[in-house]
């Protein structure tokens, strides 16, 4: 327990060693989240509708500015001006487009784009450093073609949830899938034959960890495919500080585009850009695999449950369950230790007959996964 | 939080002067907080009455005159009746019908919680807006305003005494809220997890 808490609070305030409370209070406490910000162009148009500009030097001319200001002062804005302002948010977004589309492209001096990467990298505006190697999968190619085969390092065993005919992996309390994208209009006036909108699609809302993803898209200009276009995957990776520039690709005749992410072992955010436009977000998650091997221990010993991980983190909580009342009840925890593993010691003259099951809770990097069920035999 | 202080001071000062930097200053550091506090309280639509609450600020900031600090409590005091008048004017209307988007809204809240953010401020707002009021509006504006605790019995209209009681029973009733403790690594007790 640390001595600074939001708020000034100490831990005596609440009674000592309490960290999923300290979480919490430092989640309340925290910066921006996405979104929160988003109605910043609207503030200012408020602030410029209701504030007269600081005076002019002496001599000076009249600020532009004012008078636009003077114009756009209102006494009746009141309680609702929000609809204004967000017609205000829409305004000022298409002056900005410009400079968006610039950040976007990444061709800014390296400290402003640095600037916009700080001011707008929750919308996917890359930093001016170069892209960092991803570390939530291997091998990502950075070309054009979907050279990434799936995950060979996927653990076999029936522990593992087991992908569809289709194709999509099933865990069944498992957050459900966002696959899907719509294409979000450019603020981009540039374009030549109108503005650009991208959509994407992923193969799969949550996979395998280690397992391929395949990440689908659609540029349009001006509502017609945008045979030709450069478009970059983006990627946030869970645990990793922002949107990376992962893969290029040139759209299709029919202005489609299609990129392979192989080897996906983290939570992770796609998006398409291209000519300062992006596409909404997809969120692929990852379900670790997870096994369990119960062996008879010696004579009084108690019984084994191995629980095996993989791509599971150090300190990831597994809980055992046990299926009683017609539901899984929750009986003991363990963390992952430095190898993925754990263990659950058993005395089968208590459990004998039951049903259990390990179920490894979802982090940030990936999602919930539950084992198998074994069934504890009767003491030999 | 003093060099906190510090820059709120001088981009009040600068916002008082109808500088846009200044304000912007303020707006960001203090919009995100005062999103979350609305939310606790239960607003439908928090960035509307956000809206009406900077509206206000603005129109009498040049009558304003105080610290950062005098500030942002002034900040809160204000959303805090622009809630309750919004609830108010919320209670009189005939009730609407919920619409099918807001299953989908939070279905994708949900994802992204799971996906990115462990516990999300959206998580964090709710477990806190699970709380009685008064515990619920002490704990928002201590931790989530930066509040020390005489500005929050002047929001609040109550003795400092009774805002720590509010504040002490709170947290420790969030210490032991089951998806509180289901944040700390270990679970030290058995907790159910379906």
């Amino acid at each position: 327990m640390t001595s600074e808490l939001p708020g000034n609070l100490r831990p005596g305030d609440f009674g000592a060693g309490e960290p999923g409370l300290e979480q919490l209070l430092t989640t309340l406490a925290s910066g921006p989240a996405p979104g929160e910000l988003a109605g910043e162009q609207a503030a200012l148009a408020m602030f410029r509708a209701n504030v007269p500009p600081p005076a002019p030097a002496p001599g000076g001319t009249r600020p532009m500015r004012q008078l636009r200001g003077q114009r756009l002062r209102s006494r009746r804005l009141g309680g609702r001006w929000l609809r204004g302002v967000r017609l205000g948010v829409i305004s000022a977004a298409a002056l900005a487009g410009g400079f968006t589309a610039a950040a976007y492209a990444a061709v800014l001096p390296a400290p402003v784009q640095h600037a916009a990467y700080q001011a707008f990298h929750a919308i996917g505006v890359p930093d001016s450093h170069p892209a960092k190697a991803a570390a939530g999968h291997r091998g990502a190619p950075s070309g054009t073609s979907p050279t990434g085969r799936p995950g060979s390092s996927t653990p076999a065993g029936r522990a593992h949830p087991k992908p569809s005919a289709s194709g999509r992996a099933i865990a069944s309390a498992a957050p459900k899938p966002s696959s899907t994208a719509k294409p979000k209009p450019s603020t981009s006036a540039g374009a030549p034959t109108g503005p650009v909108a991208l959509s994407v699609q992923a193969s799969s809302g949550q996979i395998l960890a280690g397992g391929t993803v395949s990440l689908t898209g659609q540029v349009t200009a001006g509502g017609r495919p945008e045979g030709g276009a450069v478009v970059r995957l983006m990627e946030h990776v869970a645990g990793q500080p922002g949107w990376q520039d992962a893969q290029r690709a040139t759209a299709s005749a029919q202005g489609s585009v299609t990129f392979t992410v192989p080897s996906l072992t983290s939570n992770a955010r796609f998006r398409l850009a291209a000519g300062g436009a992006h596409s909404a977000t997809v969120i692929v998650t990852v379900v670790p695999g997870l096994s369990v091997n119960l062996a008879e221990g010696p004579r009084g010993a108690g019984d084994d449950l191995a629980v095996s991980t993989v791509y599971a983190r150090r300190g990831d909580v597994v809980v055992l369950q046990t299926f009683r009342g017609g539901r899984w009840v929750s009986v003991r925890d363990r963390l992952l230790g430095a190898s993925g593993e754990t263990r659950f010691v058993l005395k089968a003259s208590k459990w004998q007959g039951d049903q259990l099951r390990v179920v490894l809770l979802a982090t940030r990097r990936h999602a919930r996964a539950v084992s198998s069920t074994v069934t504890v035999p009767p003491p030999g | 939080m003093a060099t906190e202080t510090g820059v709120l001071d001088d981009a009040l000062a600068r916002a008082s002067t109808g500088d846009e930097a200044g304000f912007l200053l303020l707006w960001r550091t203090l919009q995100p907080p005062l999103l979350r506090f609305l939310r606790v309280l239960g607003c439908d639509d928090p960035d509307d009455v956000a809206s009406e609450t900077w509206l206000q600020v603005v129109r009498d900031l040049r009558k304003f005159s105080g610290s950062g600090e005098d500030f942002r409590r002034w900040l809160f005091t204000i959303g805090r009746h622009r809630a309750i008048d919004a609830a108010r004017a919320r209670a009189r209307r005939p009730a609407s019908p919920v619409t099918a988007g807001l299953d989908t809204l939070a279905d994708s809240q949900l994802v992204e919680d799971q996906v990115m953010d462990g516990l999300s401020v959206e998580r964090a707002v709710a477990i806190l807006g699970g709380l009685s009021r008064d515990q619920a509006e002490a704990v928002a504006l201590r931790v989530i305003a930066g509040l020390d605790t005489p500005d929050v019995a002047r929001i609040l209209g109550k003795s400092a005494g009774a805002v720590r009681v509010a504040l002490h029973r709170g947290l420790r009733a969030l210490a032991h809220d089951p998806s509180v403790r289901a944040l700390t690594p270990g679970l030290p007790t058995l907790e159910e997890v379906d």
